[in-house]
């Protein structure tokens, strides 16, 4: 039998649907509170573009494509750029076989879990606990000499265990990533300008574009919000959302 | 930075998944196949050699290019494109090349040719594309399609040609431009040489006697260049302008004939170096003068000079005034000439006519019908085909060509070279004298190498 390379094109996209849809069931069980808020559509578009980030870093296999996914689950979906997660990168750009590479960083993400997380989170969930408290401040960000010192400060003391982990300089060139993404935005003021450095040091370096945070970029990208003063204003009370319910979650478990 | 759970290890089997759901199985088969990628035109880094030649109806340069992937890669082909139309890669057919690029990050070759001239610099775009996942624009390149042409004498040379050609000393080359986009600069870019004019679309470059190399320039305003060099040889053609300075009476068809004879002959007679050809054009000019007419041998004697200088009319004194130049009537010199020379070097009798069929002649003053004979065997022997024939028709040995020829033939038969490749000191001189012309002091001779063959050549300069 002769196989035409139409036909095996096909196969190969049948094969890749097959597999979005089980990495789709699986996102479902690693991180069900997260699909519940997407829904299936974007869950699985979201799914989708994680299964193609991870084939740009050469995991073409179900394995290492599984552990990528769940690694943007864990890091957000720009985790794979993001400077808090350089150790990562390093694994990650190694020239090692796929293999290899997924095993290094799952034996690293491991430790990180241990180390960094904390016990079932539990550093996790005092860093969103601070980060929630730092919201009813009027300007939590006037103790430094200047923004940028002020927020790596907030965020080394809040998440003292990651800002080991990524280092200062990590934290200070994450900074600038969210204050020029504040900018583009015209977003002014202190507090105002801080806000997209604290969602990247939450929600990843790529939240802005994130698509298991949806509701981070189209409210930047809202287009009846006109005042920018508005949209961090409106963006702001999303995040305390976001960090209440899943404080209240956290609380009740 | 949510709920936090350790990651599933790459080699267990998702759980709840399907049976076959081995974690190692590939999932699709596209590892890296668009890649970032880079492009050099002309195989250089560099953008102001990006150009390329328009094409002819006769010839289609190409230029190399190449190209590789700067981020991983495996598998990974890209697809070039030219959407104005100016460029193909590089077949008059090929609109579009697909290269693979290897996994290494090495470079790929693929070439291109300019199908089109360009309107202005740069306006012929590369697009490179991924050929698989949407064909993403990877990267892109720009060219500039030069319809610029050189001619010489003898070549024409385009933008991107690595044209080398030989160049006598002081000769005069002239370089016409065509095809180019605006008006035409011309510059010398190494050598010592002149310019006659620097620009507009027609030059005259003259060698320098002491340069080595020269390269001339000539860029229009699209940045097109041609490059053309030169090895200025001591040693090679001659030129006609140092042919008048050897023969400076000679008018100008003389020396142009003088010249093309030379430079069709040199190499068969290895007169390829400045020491021989001093001593050979110095014994030339003795022998022709200043006009490089090559003659037949004068017999225009009166009586008394018949009596003083041949034996034959001193043993025949009555014939001398039969046969020299009288106020009553002008010399038989045929006559004379087969008496003089009958039965001496190869001669016959005065019967056979030999003696004035092959007096002396041509540039060296040939002169015998065994020695006629000699050189025509030689000329055969090295040139055959030369259409010369001394033997059958000995006033061919007076015409330009012929009596370049067997001049040279004679030269070589003789083992002159061997002689003048001893030196330029008086002795060398009269060793090559003795060889054309063993009679006289041969002062003469060096003058004439002293003075007009070794400067012509410029010996000091370039002795070998």
């Amino acid at each position: 039998m002769r196989i035409k390379d139409s036909q095996m094109a096909a196969m190969r996209a049948l094969g890749r649907a097959s597999f979005e849809r089980e990495m789709t069931d699986h996102a479902r069980t690693f991180s069900p509170a997260l699909a519940a808020t997407l829904g299936p559509d974007l869950l699985r578009a979201a799914v989708r573009d994680a299964l193609l980030r991870a084939l740009e870093h050469g995991f073409t296999r179900k394995g290492p494509q599984r552990l990528f996914l769940e690694l943007s689950l864990l890091f957000g979906s720009g985790f794979d750029a993001d400077p808090q997660y350089a150790h990562m990168h390093r694994i990650l750009d190694t020239p090692d076989d796929q293999t290899l590479r997924a095993r290094a960083l799952h034996g690293h993400v491991l430790l990180y879990v241990e180390h960094v997380a904390g016990l079932g989170g539990a550093h996790v969930y005092d860093a969103l606990r601070f980060l929630r408290s730092l919201t009813t401040q009027p300007d939590p960000f006037d103790g430094g000499t200047t923004l940028t010192e002020a927020l790596v400060a907030q965020m080394t003391q809040g998440f003292p265990q990651r800002a080991r982990y990524a280092g200062e300089s990590a934290l200070r060139a994450l900074v600038l990533a969210g204050l020029e993404e504040a900018a583009k935005h015209r977003f002014e003021g202190a507090r105002v300008s801080a806000l997209m450095p604290v969602l990247m040091f939450a929600f990843g370096r790529g939240c802005a574009e994130d698509q298991f945070y949806p509701w981070i970029g189209a409210t930047l990208a809202d287009p009846r919000i006109t005042d920018p003063a508005g949209r961090a204003q409106r963006l702001e009370r999303k995040a305390v959302t976001w960090l209440d319910h899943v404080l209240a979650a956290e609380d009740a478990a | 930075m949510t709920r936090v759970v350790p990651p599933t290890a790459p080699d267990e089997p998702t759980a709840g998944g399907p049976a076959d759901a081995l974690a190692d199985a590939p999932v699709q088969s596209c590892p890296y196949c668009c890649p970032a990628m880079e492009i050099e035109i002309n195989d250089t880094a560099a953008t102001t050699d990006d150009m390329v030649a328009l094409h002819d109806n006769a010839d289609r340069p190409t230029v190399p290019c190449r190209i590789r992937a700067i981020s991983r890669s495996v598998n990974a082909k890209a697809e070039l494109s030219n959407p104005d139309g100016r460029l193909r890669f590089p077949g008059a057919g090929q609109e579009t090349v697909t290269v693979s690029l290897p996994d290494d990050g090495s470079w790929a070759a693929f070439a291109i040719s300019g199908e089109m001239a360009s309107a202005a610099a740069g306006d012929a775009l590369i697009e490179v594309r991924c050929t698989k996942q949407g064909r993403p624009l990877k990267t892109t390149a720009v060219v500039t399609v030069c319809g610029l042409r050189v001619t010489t004498e003898t070549e024409q040379i385009v933008p991107t040609d690595r044209a080398r050609l030989r160049l006598g000393v002081e000769e005069r080359v002239t370089l016409t431009a065509s095809g180019a986009l605006g008006a035409v600069r011309w510059q010398i870019a190494e050598g010592d040489g002149t310019l006659s004019d620097e620009a507009g679309p027609r030059t005259v470059y003259q060698a320098h006697a002491l340069e080595q190399t020269a390269r001339i320039e000539a860029l229009d305003q699209a940045g097109c260049t041609v490059i053309v060099t030169f090895d200025v040889d001591c040693n090679y053609l001659l030129s006609r302008a140092r042919t008048s300075t050897l023969f400076p009476n000679a008018p100008d068809d003389r020396v142009n004939a003088i010249t093309d004879a030379f430079n069709e002959f040199y190499e068969t007679y290895e007169l390829t170096d400045c020491l021989r050809r001093s001593h050979f054009f110095a014994q030339v000019r003795t022998e022709v003068g200043g006009s490089g007419e090559p003659r037949r041998e004068g017999m225009n004697y009166t009586p008394p000079r018949l009596l003083e200088i041949f034996s034959y009319y001193r043993r025949n004194p009555a014939e001398a005034d039969l046969h020299g130049r009288t106020a009553a009537h002008a010399a038989n010199q045929p006559a004379i000439g087969n008496r003089v020379y009958a039965n001496r070097l190869g001669n016959g009798d005065i019967a056979s006519g030999d003696g004035s069929g092959y007096r002396g002649r041509g540039f060296l003053q040939l002169t015998g019908r065994a020695n006629y004979q000699a050189i025509q065997n030689e000329i055969d022997a090295n040139t055959p085909g030369s259409g010369v024939d001394i033997v059958a028709n000995p006033d061919q040995a007076i015409e330009i060509r012929g009596g370049m020829l067997s001049a040279m033939a004679f030269w070589s038969r003789n083992n002159a070279n061997n002689q003048a490749d001893d030196g330029s000191a008086n002795a060398d001189i009269d060793g090559v004298s003795n060889i054309v012309n063993r009679w006289g002091d041969h002062a003469e001779r060096r003058q004439n190498f002293r003075n007009v063959s070794a400067p012509a050549f410029h010996l000091d300069d370039c002795p070998r």
